[in-house]
């Protein structure tokens, strides 16, 4: 497999640390013999290329990493981080009624006026229809809402598993062990 | 169907008034009688009256969305760096980033201008923390965490801090105080109340009634709490796998209404 672009990574990096007037170094991945087996780091989280713009009413769902709530009269939204939104129907909060699963990859954040949500599929703006919660469609989509995340862990400091644009949009970086890491950010 | 009820009541009025002046009014009541969103403290985006306001991370943008179907970007303005979330009252926006808090108001086009800036550095030295914002007419509530991290001397050290900042002058934001909270993260602020989520720690809740010293009056643990709503007595709480909501008319003893720990897979 191609490895990331290394050249852009120092750069990046090189910037960030510019930025911040520190002395920064990042490892030279030609040397094979100074990779680890095996390391605790970070790995890139992806959406596969061929759906993610797909975004669809689902049956509701377990949440997998809840970061994020809006109120709309009596409609309750909970971002699911990089996935989509739950939709309850909250008039009786000591009962919520799941109504559905809107699967938006890349998903941040939303906000919504009635019949319409407003939220980020990735680096772009869509509006959704969502009179029938379990029938939501896509009726805008505007550009340049967002940049893309970057494509090395910011702030981290250690091995992490070099991002592959083969493999799929970026949603975020999480910890993970990792097997033979060729990217490391030294500080 | 009560919104519809209300506008109409508010146009009889206005109709009965003629001299009211009902046209210059920003508000998002003026301009938006519809039921609004509300968002938790980490928001990105907000719907304000006809308006759309998203921050990136160095940009509020303003979309147009008078076609709920087609928002129209009319305004990008550069804030800051690291911008990471932005919150309205009352026609000002408040835009939180790891360098401080932003306060803007929004002109009759729907534009936001840059009133004051309060630097996190006057609080935190040279740390640059995570910092939703969340305020009153008076007050700005801000927390401030930054896990542990090495500073740039490479000595570990952790912010765990809630910031009490005084806005009477939008212009000029200044520090009432700060008080240490564990692992803060979202908050949500109903009156005197404030709730502030702990991650891992569950929610404190504090008693801000007098803003110079806040007081806390109790840490409810049992559950992972990220962002919070607060409103009309009952608090909503969404954590990494759950989503638990609260009674909270008697602010000595919640009371649990539900939790949704999402069992169906």
């Amino acid at each position: 497999m191609e490895p990331y672009p290394r050249r852009l990574l120092h750069v990046l990096v090189g910037l960030l640390c510019a930025g911040a007037l520190t002395s920064c170094s990042i490892w030279d991945a030609g040397r094979a013999d100074e990779v680890p087996a095996e390391a605790l780091g970070m790995r890139p989280v992806y959406f596969a290329p061929d759906s993610a713009n797909v975004i669809f009413s689902d049956a509701p769902r377990a949440l997998q990493n809840g970061t994020g709530v809006v109120t709309l009269d009596d409609l309750l939204f909970v971002i699911d981080q990089g996935l989509g939104v739950h939709l309850f129907d909250n008039r009786a909060p000591s009962q919520p009624v799941a109504l559905a699963f809107i699967h938006i990859p890349g998903i941040a954040t939303l906000t919504a006026t009635p019949g319409r949500l407003y939220a980020n599929n990735f680096g772009d703006l869509v509006t959704i229809d969502i009179e029938d919660p379990r029938n939501a469609r896509v009726i805008d989509r505007d550009a340049g809402l967002f940049r893309q995340p970057l494509d090395f862990p910011e702030g981290f400091i250690g091995f992490f598993e070099c991002y592959d644009p083969a493999r799929g949009r970026l949603i975020r970086w999480e910890e993970a062990t990792v097997t033979r890491p060729e990217c490391r950010i030294n500080f | 169907m009560k919104y519809f009820n209300t506008l109409l009541l508010a146009g009889g009025l206005f109709a009965l008034g003629a001299c009211s002046d009902d046209t210059n009014g920003f508000g998002s009541t003026d301009l938006n009688p519809l039921p609004a969103a509300i968002s938790g403290s980490y928001t990105r985006l907000l719907s304000v009256g006809g308006f759309l306001y998203a921050v990136d991370n160095t940009s509020i943008i303003t979309y147009d969305i008078s076609n709920k179907d087609n928002p129209v970007e009319v305004n990008r303005t550069d804030v800051g760096l690291a911008v990471e979330t932005i919150f309205h009252l009352d026609g000002n926006l408040f835009v939180g980033s790891r360098q401080g808090m932003f306060t803007y108001t929004i002109a009759d086009d729907g534009h936001p201008e840059r009133r004051g800036t309060f630097d996190y550095a006057r609080v935190t030295g040279m740390v640059e923390p995570c910092d939703p914002v969340v305020a009153n007419s008076t007050t700005a509530y801000a927390t401030l965490y930054t896990g542990d991290v090495a500073d740039r001397c490479g000595r570990s050290q952790t912010l765990e801090m809630l910031v009490v900042m005084d806005i009477r002058n939008l212009d000029a934001p200044e520090l009432i105080t700060t008080l240490n909270v564990r692992s803060p993260r979202g908050l949500s602020l109903d009156g005197d109340l404030l709730f502030v989520c702990n991650d891992v720690n569950g929610f404190t809740l504090i008693n801000v009634e007098d803003p110079t010293t806040p007081r806390v009056i109790t840490t409810y643990t049992g559950l992972t709490a990220w962002d919070a709503i607060a409103k009309d007595g009952i608090l909503i709480v969404v954590g990494t796998k759950e989503l638990v909501q609260y009674d909270y008319s008697d602010p000595t003893r919640l009371i649990e209404l539900s939790r949704l720990p999402y069992s169906r897979v």
